[in-house]
């Protein structure tokens, strides 16, 4: 399938897909799955890991994503991982293309540290019990502070 | 004395009017089919007695009803 | 039923009219038919069965099916011929009483000669009845061919018609020791008594029910009474499940009410009062912050979303400043396009109107060096979009995380109160628990009692599931029964057929055995009598009497029982087969039939001639002897008119080919042709 350069697929490796499905679905934590992936993403850059989607699974576009807020972040994340070389700032293959290995590499790293634990073949157990909000949250806060909370 | 015995009339003398009935037929029935082939005869017997059970049932059922 | 006359129409040999009357005064009720062979004595009793039963040909003649269909031609030959191209009737009418009313009885056949000589004879008769008055007066009375048979049928039994003519040569062979002729007898016996109809009945009843068997287990599987056996089951456990809701809602009630008591009685009494209300108060609170909390999750979430907001700040702002700065540095590209300059140079003028030539270097220059300024790569018209974007979103961060901050406190402040909260109560309850000894009972057993009430709330929602099923469960095997219900009647109708159909075979089958039996003892009985009217003394002394075996077959026992039929003479065995005929006459017909007889005096001795000349006239109503020359000597007239018995003859002369006259002569003066048979 040819690679759009003007609207390219963001893609997530297939073992997320519950993840993402239980944790952006209606009433759910994120209201989209564009904010949870930008979320990953931006968890992979601040640790520094880009890390290859496994299985790829396309979940939505570059049209999905919020003009102001995803695609901004996700140009300086690209900004910054290439040398902060300018010309990648209207590459938008480009910069999805690094924003998916950070968003695989984020995603890892909420699962060791939270998921892993609650999950059986793959599906998440019981997520209304899980006060994920909570825990996602502080997870944040560490890692704002740069600091592991767990 | 009469020294001619007969069939139809000991079948008339038989009680339940409902086998009176069949008796008759199925004999009355099976003399016709006497002048038919062999192979023919029981059948037409038979297809005259399936005819004939409906109104002997009939008669069984209003002698029980009364 | 006794004969009157017998009239012909071009019927067989008897051209136009002719008649016969038939001798009927007793004691002379014989009459003599004589004529050589061939001219037509046997034609008689053809005209006796074509008229009553509309016969066109006798068993003796010994059709196939098919000629036994067309039947004989029955129109007078020469008559035919006479007319050819043109229907010609043969007639026959007979004229004869039964009980005491008279009756005349017309048949009628129309045959046609063609042109090649071919006779074509139509395959039905016409036939009427008349009664005649005592006036003499004769009308017709019927004309159903149906209605007339049956008539005819009530006077005289179709049965017998085969035996009504008996010849030499039939009486013979009755009783020759072969087993076709046993197996002729028994067959006689049989149709004679009805019994090979009532056997046939008999079969057709066990084939009927046989039938009928197998269409019930064909229809009936079962399947009704396990379908209904599990609906009644069903509905006894719906009932039991409803019953039990019923029994379960009492006790809800029960409990929740109990359960109020007793929480009244604790904060009733003293000692605990305050402590109890306190730990409704605690509940309540601790209530309250949970839904707070609740509240705050969700605003948490909200928050989440804008995460990555949160954790890329710096970076936001790093690349913010960097485009700023290019900004400042004029290195954005302004709002005029790239491809827009580019143009103006291919074109070589500006839009201000200077000339932008190859001669006009310094402009270009300028030109060039505004392009290579502003048109970094990288960025291009959207860069300022983007820097707007990122500025937006660097105002937005600085309030963004201090409310993360808060929420994160606040949750924090939540929990711990609400962790507080929670063992305060439960250091409350055991306090309860533990302090004054009917308070500790009733705490406990409200305890239990909550805990029954959880139990039961399950359990009730399960019942519920379980009614929802079975009804349905219900509702499916209902509909099924309905359709097995149906099939089941048409079982049930079959089997009243059946029972019906095998009580008439009992029946049938007590009256065939009785029946048979009786009948044979009977003409054994008949048979033995008429011997011993018939045979002479020399015979008598060896044969005592006539049996009839249980296959119907025929023979003689000696004064010690032994059977003695393959030892007797041919005349002797002439004797019982009369002996014998007489007797199924007499037991089927009772002899109310006038009997016609072919000569039997062939192989007669003087004394068994003698016997049946005098035994049969007094036995027979009537007797029609068909004899012919060589049969019919001096002898015979003579012994006949001994008897005083003889009423009528009739001498059967040729008038031409192919017709016969009858011609009537005086019975004393008569004289046959031969003065003996030998």
């Amino acid at each position: 399938m040819l690679e759009s350069t003007e609207n390219p697929m963001a893609y997530i490796s297939k073992r997320w897909e519950s993840l993402y499905d239980v944790l952006c679905k209606r009433d759910s934590v994120f209201d989209q799955m564009t904010n949870l992936f930008t979320l990953c993403a931006a968890i992979g850059h601040l640790n520094g890991e880009e890390k290859a989607p496994i299985d790829k699974k396309g979940i939505f576009r570059w049209s999905n994503l919020n003009s102001e807020t995803d695609v901004s972040i996700l140009t300086a994340m690209a900004w910054d991982a290439r040398e902060r070389d300018l010309s990648i700032l209207a590459d938008k293959k480009r910069i999805m293309e690094i924003a998916c290995d950070y968003a695989e590499s984020g995603m890892q790293y909420l699962y060791d540290n939270f998921f892993e634990d609650y999950m059986q073949d793959g599906q998440l157990l019981r997520p209304e019990k899980l006060d994920i909000e909570l825990n996602l949250a502080q997870i944040l806060e560490g890692l704002r502070q740069k600091q592991s909370v767990f | 004395m009469s020294d001619k015995v007969s069939i139809d009339s000991i079948l008339g003398q038989i009680n339940d009017p409902a086998i009176r009935i069949m008796a008759e037929h199925s004999l009355k029935t099976a003399r016709k089919a006497l002048d038919m082939s062999d192979y023919s005869r029981k059948q037409f017997v038979v297809e005259e007695l399936h005819k004939i059970l409906p109104r002997a049932l009939k008669v069984r059922a209003d002698n029980e009803t009364a | 039923m006794k004969l009157h006359n017998i009239e012909l129409v071009n019927f067989r040999q008897f051209k136009d009219r002719q008649t016969i009357d038939i001798a009927t005064d007793s004691p002379r009720n014989v009459s003599v038919i004589y004529g050589e062979n061939g001219r037509g004595k046997t034609g008689i009793f053809r005209a006796l069965m074509f008229c009553l039963y509309g016969d066109k040909c006798l068993s003796q003649d010994e059709l196939s099916g098919e000629q036994k269909k067309e039947g004989l031609n029955l129109v007078n030959e020469v008559a035919l011929k006479e007319n050819v191209g043109t229907s010609v009737a043969a007639q026959v009418a007979m004229a004869f009483s039964h009980q005491g009313q008279t009756f005349r009885i017309v048949r009628s056949i129309d045959a046609l000669m063609k042109t090649d000589g071919a006779i074509v004879q139509s395959q039905g008769s016409r036939v009427e009845l008349q009664q005649t008055d005592v006036t003499g007066n004769t009308q017709p009375i019927e004309t159903d061919p149906d209605k007339i048979t049956a008539l005819i049928q009530e006077i005289l039994n179709s049965r017998l018609r085969d035996y009504f003519l008996f010849d030499g040569e039939r009486i013979e062979r009755l009783t020759r020791n072969t087993k076709e002729r046993r197996e002729e007898v028994r067959q006689g016996i049989r149709a004679l008594l009805d019994l090979d109809a009532m056997e046939l009945a008999i079969a057709g009843l066990k084939s009927l029910i046989s039938q009928i068997e197998k269409e019930i287990s064909h229809k009936s599987t079962g399947e009704l009474q396990r379908v209904t056996t599990i609906i009644a089951d069903l509905n006894a456990k719906i009932e039991k499940l409803e019953n039990a809701q019923e029994l379960g809602s009492q006790e809800l009630k029960r409990l929740v009410h109990k359960i109020h008591e007793i929480s009244e009685l604790v904060s009733e009494n003293k000692e605990t009062a305050d402590k109890e209300k306190k730990r409704q108060e605690l509940l309540k609170n601790s209530q309250d912050l949970k839904v707070e909390r609740d509240a705050l999750k969700r605003e948490m979430a909200g928050y989440l979303s804008k995460g990555a907001q949160l954790v890329a700040s710096e970076l936001i702002e790093q690349l913010r400043e960097e485009l700023e700065l290019r900004r400042h540095k004029g290195e954005l590209p302004p709002n005029i396009r790239k491809e827009f300059v580019e143009n103006l140079l291919d074109s070589e003028r500006c839009i201000c109107g200077t000339s932008l030539g190859h001669d006009h270097q310094q402009e270009r220059e300028c030109l060039l060096e505004f392009i290579k300024k502003h048109y970094t790569p990288g960025l291009g018209p959207e860069s300022l979009d983007l820097l707007l974007s990122l500025s937006r979103l660097s105002s937005a961060n600085t309030g963004l995380a201090d409310q993360f901050n808060r929420l994160l406190t606040n949750n924090k402040k939540l929990g711990d109160e609400i962790l507080e909260l929670e063992s305060k109560i439960k250091l409350l309850s055991d306090e309860l628990q533990e302090g004054g000894t009917n308070i500790d009972d009733l705490i406990q057993e409200r305890k239990k009692l909550e805990e029954d009430k959880r139990k039961l709330e399950r359990e009730m929602d399960r019942q519920a599931d379980d009614i929802v099923r079975a009804q349905n469960e219900r509702e499916d095997l209902k509909k099924k029964s309905i359709v097995l219900e149906k099939q089941q009647s048409q079982v049930n109708s079959l089997v009243s057929r059946r029972i019906l159909a095998e009580q008439t075979l009992e029946e049938l089958e007590k009256i065939y055995n009785r029946f048979a039996n009786a009948a044979k003892e009977k003409l054994a009985e008949k048979s033995t009598e008429n011997f011993a009217r018939l045979a002479d003394d020399e015979t008598k002394k060896d044969i005592k009497k006539i049996s009839i075996d249980e296959n119907y077959m025929l023979d003689v026992l000696n004064w010690s029982g032994q059977r003695r039929l393959g030892e007797i003479s041919a005349g002797q065995r002439q004797i019982v087969s009369l002996s014998f005929i007489m007797a199924l006459i007499q037991v089927a017909g009772n002899l109310e039939v006038p009997l016609f007889m072919d000569t039997p005096f062939g192989r007669l001795s003087g004394i068994h001639r003698d016997h049946l000349l005098d035994t049969i006239p007094k036995m027979a109503s009537q007797w029609i002897l068909l004899a012919t020359d060589t049969e019919f000597t001096e002898v015979e007239a003579h012994a006949l008119r001994q008897t005083n018995a003889w009423g009528k003859i009739y001498e059967l002369v040729k008038e031409g080919e192919g017709t016969t006259r009858i011609v009537e002569r005086d019975v004393h003066q008569f004289t046959p042709k031969r003065k003996s048979i030998h």
